[in-house]
């Protein structure tokens, strides 16, 4: 049946009126840079263009009508691209959908409104979403608490969430920088807004936002989350109603029964989580494997994490999202570095892996009608970054295959929706 | 009294006078109980501690220790209730007791009870208006409970009860800084400077914690205005002629180190002072301007040259900087429109400054900027020559100043045809134990250049190897790419070389048409061979520089049309006719469409990435 199909494809793509030429973006070795391909492909569909995304077919390349306007877009941004004849054309369709490979085609059709939450002071060097999708030009728009408790993430298709603590906590900075102007003037920010929007805490404020983004996801969102903002979102919903913060960032002391009273039901993507009650430790939870304050043992040099492999016709939605030209991709470290493995549910799907450790790096999930992502750890061409370090300059790594994964979810909600197979 | 009963007596005064409650970690041995509650405190079982401490406190009911142990640990399991009764119930027996009052607030803030907060605190403060302690405590336990406004109010409101409206300065300075209220903590400190007037290291100091930010600084700059206008006081200028340098808004700071000049009555000094930091941001018309000034004060005779040495200069960079039409493409081949009115002034005042103080240094690096200037924007070489020459003359100590001064004085030579005493000069400051190393670097490779005018290419490629060893160094670049062009050219086409050596050094003397004209026929006669490119795109560059824009452009498509296979040629020469385009003829679109033509058919340049930037600055793309 699937070779009818493809002989069916071919056939039309050769009888088309127009012999249209394809322009195909490979996104295997021979991409010089495979980040800002990513925003090839977004700037089409923003111009109305419909873009195939063929998955595993030469690293998940991109598939659209040639045009002259397109290829020379490509050449002033980098990009490699390369002319199909027609005939060509119909033999990567057929390769694609032949039954016995693991490759599949996705059909693009809309550039997703994008919107990143992030503090009124953000600089976009500072994350590395941002710093992707500056480099790759996807325009997006900035959120902060006001939108979202102000209901204005309907707007959007995708969410990120920035390095932000949901637990209210100021990310646990407090022992290393409890007298950096930084430190307090975000703690002021954070109190004065908290008060404006009719919140006693800024834990408080902090919790009915991380509620409110799970009810953008139920309704269909995508959300994507890195770093610290992964756990203390989790950690943030599972203790709705408890007070988990120490006296020095909310004023009064925790709930003596805090673990007791959490409620993991309410979580996206952990369980059986224990939190980290001392406020000198910089850490939340013993979600982040390693712990922050043994990163110190982690060696770069044996420090890399697996991608998994999924079937591209039957499950095209973690396929899309771990698209690469790699499989065994570096690692980076970050406040949230790896979940723990025996902590993540068991609805969710893990994407990729640390072998032979615990240690989860890449994670995906459904809620309600929406999806979520996690990805552990802060810059993924920046293994250890510290406050204060210069931001990384990506113009030297457009071929990060680390920097793909935040890329690879960014298209993903423009992808027609398929039937689910599985 | 007799001996029997002093002992009782004794012993009976003693206890009398140790204090009521005293804690029992002062005795040797505290009672094991208490030891029990501390240690389930620590352990974090604040239940198990708290039942200890009922106990321990109906056993001593006045306990201080005891009574807090209870507090504490009531609090951490969130028992405001009862804490807050633990609280009352002492203070019916010390109803005026502050810090219990204090403590009895928060805990009703604590538990969301604010209004009885607030009644607590108003009991404390009352109690006794005009008691600063009052204030302080209770402004603490507000800022403890992130009341920040709260606290800030009350230290406002107990300089009037305490009729004192210099109470607390440092405190809410530092308060109102924390909660990003700038200008608050900056009318707080300026209050600190006017009680404490030595202290402006300090002040500074402190606002430097929130100045550096942008809206800090207008904040204390607004400020100290604000102070100004009401009293002329020479701190408050120093004040905010700093914070006007921290923002480096020149003008503005100008105007305040004319005032700092005047009251500290230094004579000049202040604005020289102002005017060296000026120049070195590069504010050169307020360093200029400020320079003018400090000279009409006047300054004192010993500052006069080096505040009119830094004028000149000020003045050259100025003229330097409206030099708008030199372009990538025109320099050093003619002099650029309106030069000599542009640097008459700054020229003007280096000869005063020769004239006034013969002999000086400043009279030795005056004459060497005009020789610059002459060499470099008037194309002087006679004057440039004098000057230069004088200054090895009159050098004295600056001797790195004078091989600088040789080189530029070899240079010369060679624009004039004279090898020979061009290479004596470059000679002596390649040999000079002293001289810099790049200067040394410099020398070399001029020497590389005269050889190669010379025909003598073997030479040359020994004195290039040399300075291309040092990666580091700024000229191996240039002796890399001389090396590169020389080992090809010998091994194609020795004689046409000669022929390129001789274009290139008349090109240098800028006979410019019979240069082009040997460079036409090379190309002509090696055609096909790489020297016919290169002798192409020295012809186009030699266009370009006269300005020949179309015939520039000719000359590169030639080349690409005729190339003899040297693949570093034609992207080169396709990079250039879209920078002809872009600065020679502005002409944008053909321009874009020159460096997209290098995008699609060399797609490996090297050139691409700055094309892709120039169209992208073309197209006028925000990214």
């Amino acid at each position: 049946m699937r070779i009818f199909l493809a002989l069916c494809v071919a056939a039309l793509l050769c009888g088309s009126a127009a012999g249209q030429q394809k322009l195909l973006i490979p996104m295997d070795l021979r991409q010089s840079d495979h980040l800002k391909a990513y925003g090839i492909a977004y700037w089409a569909l923003a111009q109305g263009m419909e873009i195939d995304w063929l998955l595993n077919y030469r690293g998940g390349s991109f598939m659209m009508d040639h045009s002259e306007t397109v290829a020379a877009e490509c050449r002033i941004r980098g990009v490699k691209d390369e002319q199909v004849s027609v005939g060509g054309v119909a033999e990567i369709y057929s390769e694609v959908q032949r039954e016995d490979n693991n490759m599949d085609v996705v059909r693009l059709e809309k550039a997703p409104r994008v919107a990143v939450y992030v503090p009124p002071n953000f600089q976009p060097w500072d994350d590395a979403v941002t710093l992707a999708l500056e480099y790759a030009e996807i325009p997006y728009e900035k959120v902060w608490d006001e939108e979202v408790l102000g209901g204005m993430l309907s707007r959007y298709d995708w969410l990120h969430l920035h390095h932000e603590d949901f637990t209210g906590q100021y990310g646990k900075f407090y022992a290393s920088f409890a007298g950096a102007s930084w430190y307090q003037d975000q703690q002021v920010l954070l109190e004065n807004e908290a008060r404006t929007l009719g919140f006693k805490k800024v834990s408080e404020l902090k919790k009915a936002v991380a509620g409110r983004i799970k009810e953008y996801v139920a309704s269909g969102g995508f959300m994507f989350a890195m770093c610290s903002a992964t756990d203390t979102y989790d950690i943030a919903l599972a203790a709705e109603g408890v007070d988990i913060c120490a006296a020095m960032y909310d004023g009064d002391p925790p709930d003596a029964d805090m673990q007791a009273m959490l409620d993991y039901g309410k979580c996206l993507a952990f369980t059986d989580f224990t939190l980290e009650k001392s406020p000198y430790r910089y850490e939340y939870s013993d979600i982040d494997q390693p712990p922050s304050d043994l990163l110190a043992l982690q060696n770069p040099e044996t420090d890399y994490f697996t991608l998994f492999e999924f079937s591209a016709k039957f499950d095209p939605v973690p396929t899309m999202l771990t698209q690469n030209h790699v499989n065994v991709i570096k690692g980076f470290l970050g406040q949230t570095t790896s979940f723990k493995r025996e902590l993540i549910k068991s609805s969710v799907i893990i994407l990729a892996e640390r072998e032979g450790h615990d240690q989860v790096r890449y994670l995906h999930g459904n809620y309600g009608r929406g999806t979520f992502t996690f990805y552990g750890g802060h810059d993924p061409e920046d293994y250890q970054h510290a406050v204060g370090d210069p931001p990384t300059d990506l113009s030297l790594h457009k071929t990060s295959p680390g920097y793909r994964l935040i890329l690879n979810n960014i298209l993903f909600p423009a992808a027609k929706k398929k039937q689910q197979k599985t | 009294m007799e001996r029997c009963c002093i002992r009782p007596l004794a012993l009976a005064t003693l206890l009398a006078l140790i204090p009521a409650g005293m804690a029992p970690s002062q005795t040797p041995e505290a009672p094991p109980k208490f030891r029990h509650a501390r240690a389930f405190e620590e352990a974090g079982d604040f239940e198990r501690a708290a039942i200890l401490y009922e106990e321990l406190l109906a056993e001593d009911s006045l306990n201080v220790v005891y009574f807090q142990g209870l507090e504490r640990v009531l609090l951490l399991l969130k028992r405001y209730d009862e804490a807050i009764t633990h609280v009352q119930k002492r203070l019916s027996t010390t109803p005026q007791d502050l810090n219990l009052l204090a403590s009895l607030g928060s805990l009703y803030y604590k538990s969301g009870r604010e209004l009885e907060a607030d009644e607590a605190w108003e009991q404390a403060l009352s109690g006794n208006p005009a008691d600063p302690q009052r204030y302080r405590i209770i402004a603490n336990v507000m800022m403890e409970n992130r009341l920040l406004e709260k606290a800030a109010e009350t230290y406002r409101r107990g300089r009037i009860g305490c009729h004192d409206g210099n109470l607390f300065t440092l405190e809410l300075a530092q308060l109102l800084a924390v909660s990003m209220d700038y200008r608050g903590a900056s009318e707080e400190y300026l209050r600190w400077l006017r009680l404490n007037p030595a202290q402006l290291t300090f002040v500074q100091g402190r606002m430097g914690s929130y100045t550096w930010k942008e809206d800090g600084r207008e904040a204390a700059i607004a400020a100290v205005r604000s102070a100004l206008q009401e009293r002329e006081d020479a701190r408050l200028y120093e004040l905010l002629g700093w914070l006007y340098l921290e923002g480096k808004i020149f003008e503005e700071a100008f105007d305040v180190f004319r005032h700092i000049d005047r009251m500290s009555q230094s004579q000049g000094m202040a604005l020289l002072s102002f005017a060296g930091t000026a120049f070195q941001e590069g504010a050169y018309s307020v360093a200029a301007s400020a320079y003018r000034e400090a000279i009409e004060v006047p300054l004192p005779p010993a500052a006069m040259p080096s505040a009119k040495y830094g004028y000149a200069n000020a003045m050259k960079e100025l003229g330097r900087k409206e030099d708008t039409l030199q372009t990538a493409v025109s320099a050093n081949v003619a002099p650029a429109t309106g030069a000599q009115s542009r640097y008459s002034r700054a020229i003007a005042y280096y000869r005063q400054i020769i004239e006034e103080y013969p002999g000086s240094e400043f009279a030795v690096r005056s004459r060497y900027q005009i020789g610059t200037i002459q060499l470099e924007e008037f194309l002087d070489l006679d004057g440039a020559l004098a000057s230069f020459e004088q200054v090895v003359k009159d050098g004295g100590g600056l001797h790195l100043l004078l091989f600088d001064a040789v080189l530029k004085i070899g240079e010369i030579h060679v624009s004039r045809g004279d090898t020979a005493g061009a290479r004596e000069r470059f000679h002596l400051v390649a040999t000079a134990p002293n001289a810099l190393p790049d200067q040394i670097d410099q020398a070399m490779f001029l020497l590389a250049e005269l050889e190669y005018f010379s025909g003598r290419f073997s030479e040359a490629l020994e004195r290039l190897r040399d300075i291309s060893m040092n990666l580091a160094a700024d000229y191996a670049n240039d002796a890399l790419e001389m090396q590169a062009f020389l080992q090809q050219a010998m091994g194609t086409s020795p004689d046409l070389l000669v022929e390129l050596a001789r274009a290139d050094f008349l090109a240098r003397q800028r006979d410019y048409g019979e240069a082009a004209a040997l460079l036409r026929d090379a190309a002509e006669k090696g055609r096909g061979l790489p020297v016919a490119d290169h002798a192409l795109l020295r012809s186009a560059a030699l266009e370009e520089a006269l300005g020949r824009y179309d015939a520039a452009i000719s000359t590169y498509e030639r080349l690409l049309g005729e190339s003899g296979g040297s693949a570093a040629a034609l992207d080169r020469a396709q990079f250039h006719i879209g920078e002809v385009y872009e600065f020679g003829l502005r002409d944008a679109a053909r321009a874009i469409e020159a460096y997209e033509k290098l995008l699609a058919e060399y797609p490996e340049s090297v050139f691409g990435s700055v094309a892709r930037k120039r169209i992208r600055h073309l197209r006028g793309d925000v990214f």
